[in-house]
Order: structure tokens, then sequence, then C-alpha cells
């Protein structure tokens, strides 16, 4: 019995080493002061800022929508294309440039867009939504 | 009455006629073939970008002015009509013209805009006072694609053609037009005796119908069958079409001047290619200039023969006056004016050469050679003319200094640069040699070189790509290495030849170390690093050889330029285009390019890659960006510099627009530079002085940022305000953690994991023993 004790004492303090080892601490990411409160759920850091949205994409937005109600697909989506290029990371004109690619049947296109709206939609929870939504719809399309 | 003279005349000729019904039959063939069918074989027409115009545009009012005189627009002190500008300190109006996008048709109009700091702060409509959310100018036309008989012709209807054009063509070469049928043997008995008198032709007595069919139809061949052939066939033409058509067929046909091989027909050509302006936007003057060279083109050529021309002018200018088509006083105050052609003749070629070539490419791809040449397409491009100046201005600018600097000799530096926007991947300017007007080998897409480290990130986001093996302080070894190669051992070295033993793979990067980046790359795998710089945009079948993962492998400017677009775009590849659109001759849109995008890599991987970009353009080997680029321009990119100094690259990206540089010689000789003091510095002169925007990554929803000690690669465990920032993929793998206490963290986490390995290796040790 000795002589099983004996290298479990050699063990012992191995293993309390061993323990330190592969649990170090853990780190904290940052949060900064403004998004402290809502960070309970969400701990990214830096919230990315969606460009605020002009009067003149609000414009190009306004009439891409009439063009869509209109069944005019390909030119609602010219329209927004000129939006985006006035403001290229404007996470709404991409999310309406999916909507659109889903009624014009490209659903390749229209998740990839939704895809990019999300990585540039910051915290707009609704407008996550929206693209989420866009998504699954266009995958279930393709599949 | 006239009907009965018609076919009395037309009886005549046909009695005198020999074989009648078959020639008869051929020639009313010819005639419906010409005029149902297309009539002219009309040239394509490409065009740049329309410059967008709305309030918070950043734009300096210099480019708009630049933007406007390439579009020859007349600045004036008083705005009368289409094609002019005024200025009035910041505040400007445009009398725009009339323009058809693809997207439906612009009228012309009178804008008001203000400018302050280089912003447009205001836009109105001078006529309603309404704001204006936003307006285009219309594109500029930057190339045309000719026929193969070099016919060059703006074709214009009878209806936009300006009333007194037509009326004073009218007085001038046919008074009977709309009363004759195609003949007018009165006019013909008055010039026979003119001519008789004279001695030798000094007028013609030929209708514009007949003048037409002579253009249209036959040879300058004088003969008494081809007079009875002009004959019988503007009978023809007359009997079967209206007047209103043939009058518009001979506006658009009538040949006014050539320009090299290219020929120019029509007045609403003529009128650009004299006058650089619409033909809407004619002087009375301007017209009697052309309508006199309907005489005899190349007689009355005004380049050639100003006084010859200016007769001429004056003449019809008289005539104009007497009868009362415009006032006399009028009359002799236009005899007065200088003929106001251009001094310059607008080449038939593309001053853009090397952004043209890049379009035909790509029309290939949809369209055949004669459709090009025929169909009167215009072809909407994304041709940027301000950028391409000043990408132009800058590689030649660059190139200068850097050989006075230097000691080089004079022009024996190449160099090449490619620009686009970043979410679009639209290319905006290409300049393919420092002589951008010369057609000829386009370094931009032709030229195949090593691109050294620029193809270092692609090896790093593959890395990053595998956020449960790597981040951006995994500790990668720096000591020399010997890679085994069938034949030699390969042993790279660092640029500065040094060894730092360990660095973090972030460090590796924004100082372009090569040891690491070949550890790196040998534990992914070549065959990964492969497939991410295809992802990225990079050819698919490269050679697997390590030393790929230093840069050996060939491309040209336009293909690093689409995988640097890829991680612009935050890992969403679109494909470079050129085309946006391409319409008929009637304006009916034939087809579309639209914007195609395709997640080609992990945004969040991306994002970490793009940040430390970012810091090598801050404190790495892009770092004298700082020095040239102002402080509020940020931006992230790489150098690339190859053996022996042969070739320096820059690629990088702002946060709207993205950018390839190459500058080498052409015989591959060594040139002294490397990426930073070569490409670094044309990149550096485009950017400055375009109107771009500052680099703000957003990191994607799954980064989490934590304090962490850089050198040594650890985290801090709390929020310690010490270190730097650095990114992490949440759920991925995290460096060691080390307390915010600890006074030199590097030192004394070192000292931890010292005792740590000791202690397990006693133990190890005691176990192995007890075991044996």
């Amino acid at each position: 019995m000795i002589r099983y004790i004996r290298p479990l004492s050699y063990l012992l303090p191995l293993l309390i080493i061993q323990a330190c080892a592969t649990q170090p601490q853990r780190a904290k990411p940052y949060h900064p002061p403004s998004t402290t409160q809502q960070s309970e759920t969400r701990k990214t850091t830096i919230p990315p800022v969606s460009p605020t949205s002009t009067p003149t994409v609000q414009n190009i937005q306004a009439q891409a929508t009439q063009l869509s109600n209109r069944g005019l697909f390909a030119a609602a989506a010219q329209t927004l294309e000129r939006g985006l290029r006035i403001a290229p990371k404007n996470a709404s004109l991409w999310s309406q440039l999916a909507a659109v690619r889903l009624q014009q049947q490209q659903y390749g296109q229209a998740q990839s867009m939704a895809q990019k709206s999300n990585t540039l939609a910051g915290a707009n929870a609704p407008l996550i939504q929206k693209n989420n939504s866009i998504i699954i719809e266009a995958q279930k399309q393709q599949r | 009455m006239k009907k009965i003279i018609f076919f009395l005349i037309f009886f005549l000729l046909v009695l005198g006629g020999y074989s009648v019904s078959q020639n008869l039959n051929t020639l009313n063939k010819a005639i419906t073939t010409r005029f149902e069918g297309m009539r002219w074989e009309l040239p394509a027409r490409i065009y740049g970008r329309p410059l967008e115009l709305y309030v918070g545009r950043k734009l300096q009012q210099k480019h708009l002015q630049q933007e406007l005189n390439l579009l020859r627009y007349t600045k004036t002190e008083h705005l009368e009509k289409p094609g002019e500008y005024q200025v009035t300190g910041k505040q400007l109006i445009i009398h725009s013209r009339e323009v058809a996008f693809p997207d439906g048709q612009q009228g012309a109009e009178r804008i008001k805009l203000s400018f302050t700091n280089d912003q447009i702060t205001s836009l109105t409509s001078q006529q309603s006072g309404q704001a204006l959310p936003h307006f285009r100018l219309e594109p500029l036309h930057i190339a045309s694609i000719y026929p193969g008989d070099n016919e060059d012709r703006l074709f214009v209807k009878l209806k936009e053609t300006p009333p007194l054009l037509v009326q004073t063509l009218l007085l001038t070469e046919d008074k009977h037009f709309y009363k004759h049928i195609g003949i007018h043997p009165p006019a013909i008995f008055r010039a026979l005796l003119a001519n008789l008198k004279a001695g030798k032709t000094v007028q013609g007595g030929s209708t514009l119908t007949q003048q037409l069919v002579k253009n249209f139809f036959l040879t300058s061949e004088q003969s008494l069958s081809r007079k009875y052939n002009e004959a019988l066939m503007t009978l023809l033409l007359e009997y079967r079409y209206e007047k209103d058509d043939i009058l518009e067929s001979y506006l658009n046909e009538i040949y006014l001047g050539q320009d090299g091989k290219r020929a120019i027909h029509g007045f609403a050509m003529a009128s650009k290619f004299y006058f650089q302006r619409n033909i809407a936007e004619l002087s009375p003057d301007q017209m009697a200039l052309l309508i006199g060279m309907a005489k005899g083109a190349s007689y009355y050529n005004p380049r050639k023969h100003p006084k010859r021309a200016k007769a001429r002018r004056d003449l019809i200018l008289r005539n104009m006056g007497q009868a009362e088509l415009i006032s006399v006083q009028s009359s002799t105050q236009l005899q007065n004016r200088h003929l106001g052609v251009t001094k310059r003749v607008p080449s038939g070629i593309t001053p853009y050469p090397a952004f043209v070539q890049l379009v035909r490419r790509q029309l290939k791809q949809d369209y055949r050679d004669e459709d090009l040449q025929s169909e009167g397409l215009s072809i909407f491009t994304t041709f940027d003319p301000i950028i391409q100046q000043q990408a132009e201005e800058s590689v030649q600018q660059v190139l200068t200094a850097i050989e006075k600097q230097r000691k080089m000799d004079k022009e024996s530096l190449q160099g090449a640069l490619v620009l686009s926007s970043v979410d679009q991947g639209e290319v905006l300017a290409v300049v393919g040699d420092r002589f951008p007007r010369q057609d000829g080998f386009n370094r931009a897409l032709d030229m195949n070189r090593p691109v050294g480290s620029v193809i270092k990130p692609a090896v790093y986001l593959s890395a990053l790509s595998q956020p449960d093996r790597y981040n951006l302080l995994s500790i990668l070894n720096d000591t020399p290495l010997t890679v085994p190669l069938s034949g030699k051992d390969w042993r790279p070295q660092n640029y500065d030849k040094k060894y730092r033993g360990s660095v973090t793979l972030r460090h590796a990067l924004i100082h372009s170390l090569n040891i690491p980046t070949i550890n790196l790359g040998l534990d992914i795998g070549l065959d990964e690093v492969i497939k991410s710089i295809h992802k990225l945009g990079g050819p698919k079948e490269i050679q697997a050889f390590p030393s790929l993962l230093l840069g050996a492998v060939e491309l040209p400017p336009i293909t690093v330029l689409q995988m640097y677009q890829t991680i612009a775009a935050g890992g969403y590849k679109t494909p470079l285009r050129t085309i946006l659109a391409v319409t008929d001759h009637q304006q009916k849109v034939l087809q579309r390019y639209p914007l195609t995008v395709e997640q080609a890599a992990d945004p969040a991987a991306v994002f970490c890659l793009s940040t430390t970009m970012q810091e090598t353009c801050n404190t790495g080997t892009g770092k004298r960006l700082r020095n040239l680029l102002p402080d509020t321009l940020t931006v992230a990119g790489k150098t690339g510099t190859t053996d022996q100094l042969k070739d320096s690259w820059f690629a990088g990206f702002s946060g709207s627009h993205v950018a390839v540089a190459w500058v080498g010689h052409d015989d591959n000789s060594p040139t002294g530079l490397t990426g930073a003091t070569g490409a670094l510095q044309v990149w550096a002169e485009t950017m400055k002085n375009i109107t771009t925007t500052p680099l703000d990554l957003s990191p994607p929803p799954n980064i989490d940022f934590y304090y962490s000690e850089i050198q040594s690669g650890r985290l801090f465990s709390d929020q310690c305000n010490k270190g730097e920032l650095i990114p992490f993929i949440r759920d991925g793998l995290l460096p060691p953690v080390i307390s915010c206490q600890a006074d030199n963290p590097g030192h004394q986490l070192n000292r931890d994991l010292k005792k740590i390995e000791k202690a397990l290796h006693d133990g190890v040790q005691q176990i192995i023993r007890i075991f044996q």
C-alpha cells in the first residue's frame, strides 16, 4: 500500500501545478463606457457606427421602395446601387438591396448582401433581424 | 400639279432607260434597304461615371470645375443656354445639358450649389427654387469604337436640330426643298448658265436629295449612266419617303471633315469636332461655318484654311440677314467674330487608353466586334476622370522626383496604378504607363511581376481564419531557418537579416518579417494559403513552393487590386467592374452589370487582419505614410519589395478607395527602391489628392477586444488600461493571461512559465521513476 502512497504524494503537487497551468486567469473583454449597460448579453466592444442616413440616402431609399412596390426590381436595384455609391457602408441600403435581390430570385446575392449588411449593422437589432429573415428565406429557396 | 410633273419626269426617265425593269428593281431595293434598315453604322461610345452632386458630398470646388471643363462647359458671366456655368466665389450655377442615363432621361436644368470647406452645402434648382436631393452631371465621353469605314457620327433627329440651322441649310443649299420633287430643273438650268458664263463650275444645281443620293449610293464617277441612276434614285427616294425623313438623313450623312482615318459625318458630330459643343449649343455664326463646309469640307476646312472658311461663313451670315433669319445688325456683328473652332483637334483616339483596354476586355465577353462598331451602343462605365487625372499626375510627379533625388537616368522608371471603390469594386482609374496617353503596353493589366510581401496578408488571413489555432498574438519563431527543397535547401532571411527569437503574428505582419511568415505558412500548409489567395481574387493555379509565402508569384496589378478589394470590403469580394450598363442607339438598356458580392473570407478574420495592416501604416513598413498623408486620413496597406529591389509595390485602402501601385524598370533590372521608397510614395500622392474617406474599421459582432501585452503576446486579466486593445474572434483561441498587477508583465510571465515548466518536468521525471 505504502508502495502506492509514496508516488501519489509526488503526484499531488504535480496535479496542483497542472491545475494552475491549465486554468489560468480569465481575461475580460473591454467594454466601452457607452455600452456597459447592454453588454450583459453582448460582449462586443467598440460598437460599429452605421453611417447616419442622410436625406439624400433616405430619398434614394424611398425611390427604390416605390420602384419595388411597382415590381420594377431591376430599376430599384439600380437606384440602391446609386445610393451605395453615396453611402457604401450604410447597412440599411445593403439590406434593402438584399430584399430586392430576393424578389429577383437571386438568392445567393440576397444572402451575401444580407450578411454584408449584418456585418455593418452594429447594434441595430431590428435590421439584423430583418437580414436574418432574408438569409433564412434565401436559403430555403435555394434548397 | 407636283404629282403630275413627278410622273412626267419619271415616265421620261423610264422610257429613256434600258433594261428598265431590272435596273429599277435594283435601285428600289438599294433605297429601301438603306432607308428602312439602319441607315448608318454608328460607333459605340464609352462614357465615364456621372458626377453625383448632393448636399453633404465631399468635393473640392476645383474638382467640380475641372469636371465641367472636361465636359466642355463654358464659364460665363451670364448664363444663356445648356453647357454653361457661372462662378461667384463659393457658389456655382450650372446650366446642365439634357442627358439620357440608362435609368432615364434628365432634362436640362439650371442648378445652383454652394461649397463650404470642400463640401456641397446646398443644392437647388434655380427654376423652381426647390432643394434638390441629388443631381447628376452628364458622363464624360472617353472613347469611341468606330465602324470599319471609320465614319464617325452622332445621330441627331430633325426635331432636335436647331431650326435656325435647318433654315440656313435650306437657304444655302436648296431653297425649294419642300416644293420640288427631288430634282429642280430651274436650279439646274440656272447653274448651267452661271457655269457657262464663268467658264468653270461655280454653282451646283443639285438638290439636297440628289446630294444625299450621291453620298449614300454612288461613287464620284462622272458618267451618263451614273447621272441617270442618280436622277432615278432621287425620284424614287422622294416618291417613297417624306421630306423630313430625307432632310434628317442629310443632316446626319453629310461629310464635314477628317481626323486621320476618322471621317466626320453629320452636323452633330461636326459640332463636337470643331467646337466641342452639342449641336443645340451652336451659335448662328458657328452654324453658318458648318453649313458653308457642306460645299467642300476639305476646301473650307477652318483649321487649315481659316480665311477661305471665314469668307464662306460671312457670305452665309449675310444671306441669313437678308433672308431675315437673323437681324442684319446681328449678321454684321457675327461676321466680326473669330471662327471659334477649338485649336486642338480632339482626337478620335481615347485619351485614356489604359482604362479603355480594360473596358474592351470586359465588352468582349458579351459583344462581337461588329456590334460594337455599328450598333451605336452607349457604354456607361465607372471611370472617374478626376481620380484618373490625379493618378496620372501622381505617377508622373513621383517617378520624376525619385529619379532626380536618386540621380537616376531621366524617364528610366516605369509605373502603374489601379484604383477602385471599396464596396462596389468599381474601377475608377487605370494608369498603365507613366506616359498615360500612350496606347501601348498596359502595365496595370498585362505586366506579370513577383508581388513580394504584398502577398503576405493572404498568408496571415489563412491563419486568422482558423481562430481555434491562431490569433493576432500567436507566437511565431524568428530564428535561422532552412527549408529543405528538392535539389537545394532554401535559407530565407528577414529583410534586415536579423533574428528576433520569437515574435507575435501581429508584429511579424506589421514589420513584414519573412522567417515568421514562412514558419506560419508552412504550419498552415501551402495548399491552404493558395486557397486563400484564390478566394481573395488571385489565380487558382499557383505552384506550391514555399517561396510563394514571400510573394514569389507573378501577378499583374489589377489582380492584386481584386485581392485587396476583398480585404478592404471586409471579406466580401465584388468582381472588379468597369461597365455598368449598355444601351442601344435609342437609349434602350441592352444589358446591366449589377453589383454582386460574395463572402470570400470570414469578416472577423479580415477585421483582425485589417487592423494589423492599419498598424503597418502607422508603425510598420508603411510608416512613411504618416508623413505623406494628412493625420485624419487613416489607411491600411502593405508594402512589397522583390529580390534585388527589382519591383516596388504598395497595396492598400482607405475607407472608400483601394489602390495598388507598382514602380520598376521595364527590363526587370534593380531600381534600388523598396516598396516604401517607391510605390508607396505614388500611392500616397494619389490618395492624398483625391477626395476619399478615412478608414474606420467596424468590428463584426463576434469580435471582442482585450487589453494585451503585445510584446509577449498575453492578455491582461482585467480592464487595467494597460497595453493595447487587440481584437480576437469570440470563442476562438485566446492567449495566456497575466495579472494587471504585474510590473513588467513580459518578464514576470516568462519567470512564471519557467517555474511551471520546471515543476512539470520534475514531476514527470518522478512519475517515470516510479513506474520504472
